[in-house]
């Protein structure tokens, strides 16, 4: 009994001490850590759907068909092209390309797709809608030159109609925002340069370059808010102006972000901006 | 109570281990998903940095060809071509007729042309680090390259075919390294200060597109099913030429068998592309149009009244036919893939591009005159006798005549002859009849252009006065039918007065002329008219419709300064001599008025099957509508030799191969050297400038270049060349039409390709 004396009151209080200060150091060491991974999770989950959107835009716009006769469909385009308009909110867009499409049930397939793209209930469509060889079927349409027009050959790549060839491809992105860079450098919401006297699209004649901005949240910050909120936040996001220097709507877009209400700070604080711009190789 | 206490212990490590296990296991799936993501991240980037890398060395490679433009000055028969690395023998038709220059070691490419700057190092036979390369099938993965088996679809080229070299691409740009080196300073050493660091490479070759049929244009539905003779109509409207739409694709040697393209599957094509055109019946791939005569496609091509067309074939027609529009290539790709649906031949794809262009503008030139357009041939619709008053200034401002009503003459005493209406000479402005051709710099009227042509000279010009306007008014009179007449008098003939004189056309058919050479007769009046109608002229062929090129105005009587007796065969304007004076109206003069246009061919094309399919069924004789059948062909096995598409090509001493022409003037060349080949008359020879004229072109170069650019890198343990890491590859076809004569870039096509 003479060696087993017990711990006096002091040790007990200072080995608790210590042993409550290191949960703590641990516990904000673990937290720290669980959210910086969390973090970087949610930026991971949210980079690389939109890196693979940007690469099928990419592939999109490289094989895309430019003629004076094909049609575009986008921001600004008139008639005798698709009216495409002023598009307030989020943009679309369709045109055709030489990438694989979904087929309908035709036996003689194109090699031509009609791709479009559009934001539907908060999350980003891509529509590759193979295209059947000319003659093929009453129904099936073929590509098509003016003066027919992919709107009113296939309405849902110009509104927001259901089509079954709609694939979800952004189920992140909420907002899709684009402009042209034109040949003589500016940046238009209208697909030629009117200072050159052309008042057509004329198979993106005059037009470099697409720059598409976007916006994403990923899966478990859309938890933290609903449907309508992120609607209400795209729509407070501006519209792409002509007076806008390059990089400025991103700007605008991350102050829309800070004084948005509604939408729980952990949630904003978890969508990402992105802007890329895709050469399109115009004519001379 | 020592067992008690040593299962709290093994219990208390259990749980630790859990822990750490637990916390392994998320810093690894962390640590991999981060690791995923920067791999896809990279990849992405590589990607990006390979298309990059391939823009740029598209933009060198045209940059190259713009400088040999330039250097190129100015235009003669030895540069009027883009320079071809290597060089085919004089009168030989080389084994890739399509190639003209690839990017190669060592390239001693002649002058004013740029080396391509490659490295030894091929991309076919030198594999990179990582075992990558590019095999000659995918070289030829565009079928520009004769297939070394005819008899499948694969695109193995002939053995004559090596892969380009790649040329390797540092900070600085092309670079031209023949080792790695040892740092500081080598290919491989990645120092920010390195400006050696190789960053890609890429290698190219480049094809003659301009040379072959543009496919979104080239040929014409045959009747299905062929009737046992071809409709005299479609012998005509195929047969006198001026659209490349009328060229006979049949015409073209496909297998060293001999075998050629079937007219069936040929139609199904067009009826493909012309869908709201031709508006076939039956379902893709067996199309047939409805119209056996296919008159719908013909006036198309050449309009309707086929006088001429502004069409410059850049756009489709606009029509619809059930609820479906014509067709047109989009790109190269998409022309393989018809040939695969369709089950055509896929050795044909060596001949067809869907690419071309041309600013319609003359090459030839003289003195001080600049043009910047043909002459419209159809604007002679316009010069008929006692035209409209609506149509007096546009004659005016475009033949330089203004109409002058006849008048009754008197029985006298004294008898006066009748005053036939007729033209006034009186320049493209003002109202006093001039005494001279006048000169000019810019827009020359009819009459002005044709001296000029004939002449060479663009200054006030009065001793040809009388032969140019003669030449105009048998012009006007082989253009216009034989029923327009003047009112007053009853003649045909087309007179012009001018200060100092009449000139006269020649009509084989002249109400007014007088007894015993009517055609018809009787002389319309008891009082004769002034002037009188020249006489009939026997072996004179009578067109009596509009042109469908240049190459028929070689029909016209060419009166000479001094006219003598009747000739037996009268002269006509000449295109059948390699020297003749009238050859520049070949480049001056045009059916088409598109200021830029699809659809011509390079005349200087290597391709004999291009020129065969061109010359094919084109019309010999006019009255007889005999045409030209299998002696176009460039089928050896069916073509008697000497051929005229050889001659044209290979002619040791005056055909392209020899000496490339510099314009469509140099057509008068390239009839003299096809000799007697089609026939020994000058109607029969001047089919080749009939045939050719309208459709060919010399001054743009039309090129296809095949690129391949790889990013990546050397690694530090890099020894030779070969040792390239791949890390991303981007292949593009460009399609580009630079005007040879200005260094301008008149269109391009960039088209991706994805294997």
């Amino acid at each position: 009994m003479k060696g087993r004396t017990a711990f006096t009151l002091v040790e007990l209080l200072v080995s608790v001490a210590v042993l409550v200060a290191l949960v703590l150091l641990f516990g904000r060491l673990f937290v720290s850590a669980t959210a910086i991974t969390a973090s970087g999770n949610k930026r991971i989950e949210t980079d690389r759907p939109v890196r693979l959107v940007f690469e099928r835009l990419a592939a999109d716009f490289a094989q895309m068909a430019k003629r004076p006769d094909l049609d575009f469909f986008g921001k600004g385009t008139a008639a005798p092209n698709s009216i495409g308009g002023a598009m307030p909110g989020n943009d679309r867009f369709a045109f055709y390309s030489a990438v694989p499409g979904y087929h309908a049930s035709s036996s003689s397939p194109g090699p031509i797709s009609l791709i479009a793209y559009r934001i539907n209930t908060n999350t980003l469509e891509r529509m590759a809608k193979g295209l059947s060889w000319n003659g093929t079927s009453s129904t099936d349409a073929p590509v098509v030159f003016l003066p027919l027009t992919i709107s009113s050959t296939w309405a849902s790549a110009t509104n927001s109609s259901a089509d079954s060839d709609y694939e979800l491809i952004g189920p992140h992105v909420f907002r899709f925002e684009y402009h042209y860079v034109l040949k003589s450098g500016v940046v238009a919401t209208i697909p030629w340069d009117t200072g050159t006297g052309h008042v057509t699209t004329d198979g993106l004649q005059d037009v470099v370059a697409i720059s598409i901005c976007l916006a994403a949240l990923d899966s478990k910050s859309r938890l933290l808010t609903s449907d309508s909120d992120l609607n209400a936040l795209a729509l407070a996001m501006n519209d792409f102006s002509p007076s806008l220097s390059p990089g400025e709507l991103l700007n605008q877009w991350q102050s829309a972000l800070s004084s948005a209400t509604g939408i729980p700070r952990r949630a904003l604080s978890a969508i990402r901006l992105y802007e890329r711009t895709f050469a399109l190789s115009p004519k001379p | 109570m020592t067992k008690i206490r040593r299962d709290t212990a093994g219990a208390a490590i259990v749980i630790v281990l859990a822990f750490v296990v637990l916390l392994a296991a998320m810093v690894i799936a962390y640590l991999s998903r981060s690791s995923s993501a920067r791999q896809i991240a990279h990849g992405a980037f590589n990607n990006a940095k390979s298309d990059e890398l391939a823009r740029s060395a598209l933009d060198i490679v045209v940059a190259d060809f713009k400088e040999e433009i330039v250097t190129g000055t100015p235009v003669t028969s030895a540069n009027i071509l883009p320079q071809r690395n290597s060089m085919p023998v004089a009168g030989t038709i080389p084994a890739i007729p399509n190639l003209i220059r690839r990017s190669v070691r060592s390239d001693s490419i002649g002058a004013p042309a740029v080396p391509s700057r490659a490295s030894a190092i091929n991309s076919c036979n030198d594999p990179s680090s990582d075992g990558r390369f590019v095999s000659l099938a995918r070289w030829n993965s565009h079928y520009l390259i004769p297939k070394t088996n005819t008899g499948d679809d694969k695109s193995d080229p002939i053995a004559a075919f090596p892969a380009p070299d790649w040329v390797l691409v540092s900070r600085n740009g092309p670079t031209l390294p023949t080792e790695i080196s040892t740092p500081p300073g080598a290919i491989n050493d990645s120092s920010n200060t390195n400006p050696n660091y190789v960053i890609g490479r890429y290698a190219y070759a480049v094809y003659d597109e301009g040379g072959l049929l543009d496919f979104n244009v080239a040929g014409y539905p045959y009747p299905s099913p062929s009737p046992v003779s071809t409709p005299l109509n479609l012998v005509t409207a195929v047969g006198r030429k001026g659209s490349i739409a009328l060229a006979d694709l049949t015409a073209m040697k496909l297998t060293a068998a001999g075998t050629t393209a079937s007219q069936p599957s040929l139609t199904k094509m067009i009826a493909w592309r012309n869908y709201a055109t031709v508006q076939p019946s039956g379902v893709f791939p067996n199309l047939i149009p409805s119209d056996q005569t296919e008159a719908p496609y013909f006036n198309y091509v050449l309009g309707t009244p086929a006088t001429g067309i502004s069409e410059g074939f850049l756009t489709g027609a606009g029509t619809l036919f059930n609820g479906r529009t014509n067709q047109a290539f989009l790109n190269r790709r998409q022309l393989i893939e018809l040939f695969r649906s369709l089950n055509g031949s896929i050795n044909m794809l060596q001949y067809l591009g869907t690419f071309s262009r041309e600013r319609n503008v003359p090459t030839w030139s003289s003195g001080t005159a600049v043009l910047n357009q043909c002459f419209y041939i159809g604007n002679l619709t316009t010069a008929v006798p006692n035209p409209a008053p609506a149509q007096t200034a546009s004659i005016q401002r475009n033949f330089g005549l203004r109409w002058v009503a006849g008048s009754p003459g008197s029985a006298g005493p004294p008898v006066t002859p009748a005053t036939p209406g007729h033209w006034q000479y009186v320049g493209s402005s003002g109202t006093i009849m001039r005494d001279r051709i006048p000169g000019f710099t810019t827009s020359p009227e009819f009459f002005q252009l044709l001296n000029y042509a004939m002449n060479g000279t663009n200054v006030d010009d009065s001793a040809h006065v009388f032969t140019t306007l003669s030449i105009g008014a048998a012009l006007i009179d082989q253009y216009d039918d034989a029923v327009l007449a003047d009112p007053q008098t009853g003649t045909t003939t087309t007179m012009i007065e001018y200060n100092g004189g009449w000139a006269l056309g020649l009509e084989n058919v002249d109400p007014a002329r007088p007894s015993p050479s009517p055609q018809p007769s009787p002389f319309p009046g008891p009082f004769g008219i002034s002037p009188t109608p020249p006489p009939y002229l026997a072996n004179y062929a009578m067109l009596n419709r509009p042109f469908r090129n240049a190459g028929e105005f070689g029909y016209a009587f060419r009166t000479s300064a001094n006219p003598t007796a009747t000739p037996a065969s009268p002269r006509t304007i000449d295109f059948a001599n390699a020297t003749s004076t009238d050859a520049p109206i070949l480049d001056l003069f045009t059916y088409n008025s598109a200021s830029l246009r699809a659809g011509t061919v390079n005349l200087n094309t290597q391709n004999i099957a291009v020129i065969a399919a061109i010359l094919r069924s084109a019309i010999t004789n006019e009255s007889t509508s005999t045409v030209v059948g299998l002696a176009a062909s460039n089928n050896a096995a069916a073509s008697p030799i000497p051929s005229p598409t050889l001659g044209v090509v290979t002619d040791p001493v005056i055909g392209t191969m020899t000496r490339p022409a510099i314009g469509r003037q140099d057509i008068a060349r390239l009839v003299a050297a096809t000799g007697n080949t089609i026939g020994s008359t000058e109607e029969a020879k001047e089919t080749v400038a009939r045939a050719l004229s309208e459709v060919s072109q010399t001054r743009t170069w039309v090129l296809m270049i095949d690129l391949i650019a790889q990013s990546g890198r050397y690694p530090p343990n890099a020894t030779t060349l070969a040792n390239f890491v791949v890390e991303g590859e981007r292949r593009y076809w460009l399609h580009i039409a630079i005007d040879r004569f200005t260094g301008e870039v008149i269109d391009r096509q960039l088209e991706a390709v994805y294997e």
